[in-house]
């Protein structure tokens, strides 16, 4: 009975780690928080939570898709200044729209929420003095393409 | 013949409850935005507000104590303020940047700049703001 039980646990475990981000720790990258090229803007994108974490929708950008929403995973995007729509699709499709000036630097969080199916995958624009402290500990997802 | 009824309640309630995840929205409207050239005013909240209903009927939103919003321009329905030091946004299946609409220091609603759309309260809300002068 216990070596069902640690084996559950084990399973369980091995789940919720499943799919999370394995790159290098945003203080170890260290990436500027300033888009490299003037006139430029610089987003950056961050799921904290490990809750379903196997769920990774592509994160698509005014209709481009920019990346993964990886469980503790971050990646940024560069672009230039306008309107904006992050987009993220499990069984219903979630949207976000900002506005992004020159040179400013705006930070994405990812959550999930319950579905019927299978949990929903949403983007919230965060202050950026919250979003410094949350990102700390997520991992740099460095293949966007994928 | 109980249990096919029994089953075709559960179709039922699947099909709504699967429609149900994209069904709260935001009701807003197009608005016309005149930006004004300089700042020529801000405001500073005095006080924390919480905001419940109407477009944050779904998810609340605070506006926070001590935070600037600059007066960025007009659209027919009022003045609208932009935060300098706080992120807002309004909420139901999909998030929004948002602005305040302010007339005659209440707040009437909210400016969707992406949207270039004003969603209202139900009704006008009086904030705890100081009025000051130059950006």
């Amino acid at each position: 009975m216990k070596k069902i039980v640690i084996l559950v646990s084990l399973l369980i475990a091995g789940c919720s780690l499943f799919g999370c981000a394995t790159g290098a720790k945003f203080t170890e990258v260290q990436p500027k928080m300033v888009a490299e090229s003037p006139g430029m803007s610089r987003i950056f994108f961050y799921r904290t939570s490990v809750l379903g974490a196997a769920l990774q929708p592509d994160v698509l950008l005014n209709d481009h898709k920019v990346g993964k929403a990886v469980a503790q995973g971050f990646f940024y995007a560069d672009r230039s200044p306008g309107n904006c729509i992050v987009a993220t699709s499990t069984e219903v499709e979630r949207k976000l729209s900002f506005i992004l000036e020159q040179g400013q630097t705006r930070y994405v969080r990812f959550s999930v929420s319950m579905g019927f199916f299978a949990g929903h995958v949403y983007g919230e624009l965060v202050d950026n003095s919250v979003a410094l402290e949350e990102i700390k500990d997520c991992k740099y997802i460095e293949d966007k393409k994928n | 013949m109980r249990q096919r009824s029994s089953f075709g309640s559960v179709l039922l309630c699947t099909f709504f409850l699967g429609c149900a995840f994209d069904v709260a929205h935001i009701q807003y409207r197009q608005s016309q935005f005149t930006p004004v050239p300089e700042f020529p005013k801000y405001i500073v909240m005095k006080d924390s507000v919480e905001i419940t209903e109407g477009p944050c009927a779904y998810y609340s939103r605070k506006l926070r104590q001590g935070t600037t919003w600059d007066f960025v321009g007009t659209i027919p329905e009022g003045e609208i303020y932009k935060p300098r030091d706080q992120v807002l946004t309004i909420e139901a299946s999909h998030v929004y940047e948002a602005y305040l609409v302010l007339s005659n220091d209440s707040l009437i609603g909210f400016y969707l700049p992406v949207e270039g759309s004003f969603a209202a309260l139900p009704s006008p809300r009086k904030l705890p703001i100081e009025v000051k002068r130059g950006g």
